[in-house]
């Protein structure tokens, strides 16, 4: 298994990658071991009407005819394997769960029609070369392009400016877009949110295989073999979807692949036409039962659609070319080219026009020297001795100094040596004027730090040539200062990003528990659901007894060291769909989806139990600490969520006046002995 | 830096006021010079001229003072700074009498300097008047 990438890490530390819940996390929980049972995931899908429809339904799809009907979730299991259930509980979750989200730009209906459109497809296609599992491939396109749902979940506004930005480019330029803004593109996120999920390495490997490029890869090898199969899907998914908005260029590239279908498939055009005819009817069908919005369509209009598209395309290539020029040999064309004069030297280095410091004592070589280097638009400034030079250059930061050598007070090497000591003059482009060059001075002359050399009385293009070179190297130089400014900025950037996930982090770093926010943001899901559909949830909230005078009397490490071991303790003793959350302190919340207060005892009383039990070795620390604990469940009585966690809250406070190392329930009288003793017998 | 110079040297006026010999000012260096100004820097060569002038005549003090103190490397250093401003106006002859001058006062020849310097303050009257004649008339 490759290593995760820390930009993944950092994307799944937002809490806000898409992810399965409710039966889908529990069977994640479940499956989570390669010994899990059978038994218990099919009780877990049949929790869920609706899922287990969708199952069943995948069970007694088309070639299965013929073969009795499945009825029940352990037919399916029996029939499909007990991983691709498992697999497509986890897809089917994922859909079930979405909303469109905050990333405008992303067409969240859109993108699961087309998800749709590419898993019944591959499902197709697999059954009619026979090859891999249907059900395999149906999982594999639909979760294909999860990574693009999960930067538009975790980053909505940034992706949405990428989605924009890239619209009707290539595959290639929005992926090279996605790691520019995110150093990590989706293909990546697909691949890495797969492997989390603990899906088939096979199918890890081709979607993101399938998500790195749109061409086929001639090979047999399976991984490729499964990609190539995702974009003949995923080509037909497009035709599918095709719009007015889409751009030629896709039209083009959807018609490519689906002549390459054609080919494989063996068939003519209507065998095509027959062929997606047949998904994009099982398309809608999916679409009714997973609630996904799906259109009818006729593929002999499709194609149609598509044989029109590239028309248009061809012609706006064929136009483009026109505008560029007719493609000619290039000496005819070299001969039309008229004669233009050169533009000015005086070019700009970036936004701004080259400066140049001239220096000359002689003021009549000063004078034709700028007049020289105005001419070409460079602008100049001027020194008439070395002092002043180097006062100047320090000041103005020219990128070429051209100086006189002889000078009464500094002469032009003393003004270069000096210069070079500085950073200002480091990377400044110097040319030497002198009236004689000696191989000595030469010499002593480059070890000053002299770029160049022009003889007086100068000759108008010998020292244009020269100019010419500088301002090349001094552009370099720009550039390279440019680059190195826009690394540190985007070092700084990354930085500034880094701290910012840190803080938007539902991580408790400790114990590594989802914090309070996540806490917050779950029981306001909750309690929304309770409200729409009435399922009940409660929370128990629990806090360690005397945790201040373990810190106080072992210091804070054994005090880290106990919160990490009850995090643990509690955690052990959840059901599949509960969730421990750190609230700060010694203070923890336990989520009990579709739990009445009843139920919530009970896992109350097992917690209680676990931690008691979990005796904590470290440095002078060898025993169990205890927690009270505080139940709290949604009914009538209970007007807001709030009004809930109070009441958890409350009940603690009466578990710990009450003897701590016990479990109140909010609102309920004091249990009777034989209450608890039940309690501790269901726990 | 100073004042524009109202007279408008060419190149015709100094050679109308020449007597005999190679021409105290050079006629291919000066055209070039007066080719230089156009319609960006109309004033270049009256510019030009007046700096020289002005120039040349304070290094020329420079000269004969340092002849008189016998200080060869401050005559050095003024005829090099003469030889190359004396040249880019094309005053080629006077600008090797300073070389020539140069030379002596680096190789230390202090002997062979007076008679050096004479010349060199010969060829500069020379010039001087060629130039200061031709403004006069276009003046």
């Amino acid at each position: 298994m490759s290593s995760i990438p820390t930009e993944f890490e950092e994307l799944k530390n937002s809490g806000e990658l898409p992810s399965p819940t409710g039966v889908g996390m529990k069977i994640l929980e479940i499956t989570r071991t390669d010994d899990y049972s059978a038994e218990d995931m099919g009780d877990a899908i049949m929790s869920d009407p609706s899922l287990t429809g969708r199952i069943l339904r995948l069970a007694n799809s088309a070639d299965r005819a013929g073969h009795e009907a499945v009825t029940t979730v352990s037919g399916a299991i029996m029939r499909l394997g007990g991983s691709v259930v498992r697999d497509l509980a986890l897809a089917f979750s994922l859909i079930s769960e979405r909303e469109a989200g905050a990333c405008r730009p992303f067409d969240y209906e859109r993108y699961w029609s087309l998800s749709l459109g590419r898993a019944v497809a591959a499902q197709e296609l697999s059954r009619h070369f026979g090859l891999f599992k249907p059900e395999e491939a149906y999982i594999c396109g639909l979760l294909g392009e999860i990574g693009m749902l999960a930067l538009a979940s975790v980053h909505a506004e940034r992706y949405g400016k990428i989605l924009l930005s890239n619209q009707g480019k290539t595959l290639r330029a929005l992926r090279e877009a996605e790691f520019a803004e995110f150093e990590i593109d989706h293909a990546t996120v697909s691949k890495c949110m797969l492997a989390e999920w603990g899906l088939p390495q096979l199918f890890v490997e081709a979607v993101n295989q399938f998500n790195s490029q749109r061409a086929f890869t001639p090979t047999e090898e399976p991984i490729a073999t499964l990609a190539d199969l995702l974009r003949l899907a995923d080509a037909i998914g497009s035709a599918i979807l095709l719009g007015e908005t889409t751009p030629p260029r896709r039209i083009t590239e959807i018609g490519d692949q689906l002549e390459i279908l054609r080919d494989v498939l063996k068939v003519d055009d209507s065998g095509l036409q027959g062929f997606c005819d047949q998904v994009a009817k099982e398309w809608q069908q999916w679409g009714e039962s997973l609630d996904i919005e799906t259109t009818e369509i006729r593929f002999s209009q499709v194609l149609a659609a598509i044989a029109h598209g590239r028309d248009m395309a061809r012609a706006e290539e064929n136009k483009a070319r026109q505008q560029a020029g007719p493609e000619v040999e290039p000496a005819a064309v070299a001969a039309k080219v008229p004669v233009v004069k050169l533009p000015p030297l005086g070019a700009t280095l970036g936004d701004e026009r080259i400066r140049i410091l001239a220096v000359d004592d002689d003021p009549v070589s000063l004078r034709l020297l700028v007049r020289h280097l105005r001419a070409e638009r460079f602008e100049v400034s001027m020194a008439r001795g070395g002092k002043e030079a180097l006062k100047r250059a320090l000041q103005e930061k020219p990128a070429l100094l051209i100086v006189d050598h002889e000078m009464p007070d500094l002469n032009g090497l003393e003004v270069v040596r000096a210069l070079r000591r500085s950073s200002v003059g480091a990377s400044m482009y110097i040319l030497l004027l002198t009236g004689s060059h000696t191989n000595e001075l030469l010499v002593e002359a480059f070890d000053a730090g002299v770029d160049d050399f022009v003889t007086k009385p100068f000759l108008a293009t010998a020292l244009s040539a020269r100019i010419k070179a500088g301002v090349r190297i001094a552009k370099l130089q720009a550039k390279v200062e440019r680059d190195r400014k826009t690394i540190l900025e985007q070092l700084a950037d990354k930085n500034a990003l880094n701290r910012k996930l840190r803080t938007a982090s539902l991580t408790d770093p400790l114990t590594g528990l989802p914090n309070r926010r996540h806490a917050m943001n779950r029981v306001d899901v909750e309690w929304k659901a309770t409200e729409r559909n009435g399922i009940p949830f409660c929370v128990i909230m629990l806090d360690i007894d005397k945790f201040k005078a373990v810190n106080d009397n072992f210091g804070h490490d054994v005090g880290d060291e106990v919160l990490q071991a009850t995090a643990q303790a509690v955690k052990s003793a959840l059901r599949g769909e509960d969730e421990v959350c750190r609230l700060g302190g010694e203070e923890f919340l336990v989520i009990c989806r579709g739990a009445f207060e009843k139920d919530g005892a009970i896992v109350a009383e097992r917690i209680r139990q676990a931690v008691e039990n979990n005796v904590v070795k470290s440095p002078g620390f060898d025993r169990a600490v205890t927690v009270s604990l505080g139940v709290a469940g949604t009914h009538e009585g209970v007007p807001s969520l709030m009004a809930l966690l109070k009441a958890s809250d409350e009940a603690v406070y009466q578990a710990k006046n009450e003897g701590r190392n016990c479990v109140r329930v909010a609102g309920a009288p004091l249990p009777t002995p034989e209450e608890a003793e039940k309690y501790r017998r269901s726990a | 830096m100073q004042s524009k110079p109202t007279s408008i040297v060419s190149f015709s006026k100094l050679h109308r006021n020449e007597h005999g010999g190679d021409p105290v000012i050079d006629r291919d260096v000066f055209s070039i010079l007066e080719e230089l100004a156009d319609e960006d820097d109309p004033d270049l060569v009256a510019e030009i001229v007046e700096l020289f002038l002005v120039d040349s005549a304070e290094r020329m003090a420079q000269v004969a003072d340092a002849d008189a103190k016998s200080d060869a490397d401050a005559i050095r250093g003024a005829a090099h700074a003469l030889k190359s401003s004396s040249a880019n106006i094309g005053a080629l002859r006077f600008s090797q009498a300073c070389a020539s001058l140069e030379a002596a006062a680096r190789g230390d020849d202090l002997d062979g300097l007076p008679e050096l310097v004479c010349a060199a303050l010969e060829m500069y009257e020379d010039v001087r008047g060629a130039f200061v004649r031709a403004s006069d008339e276009s003046a």
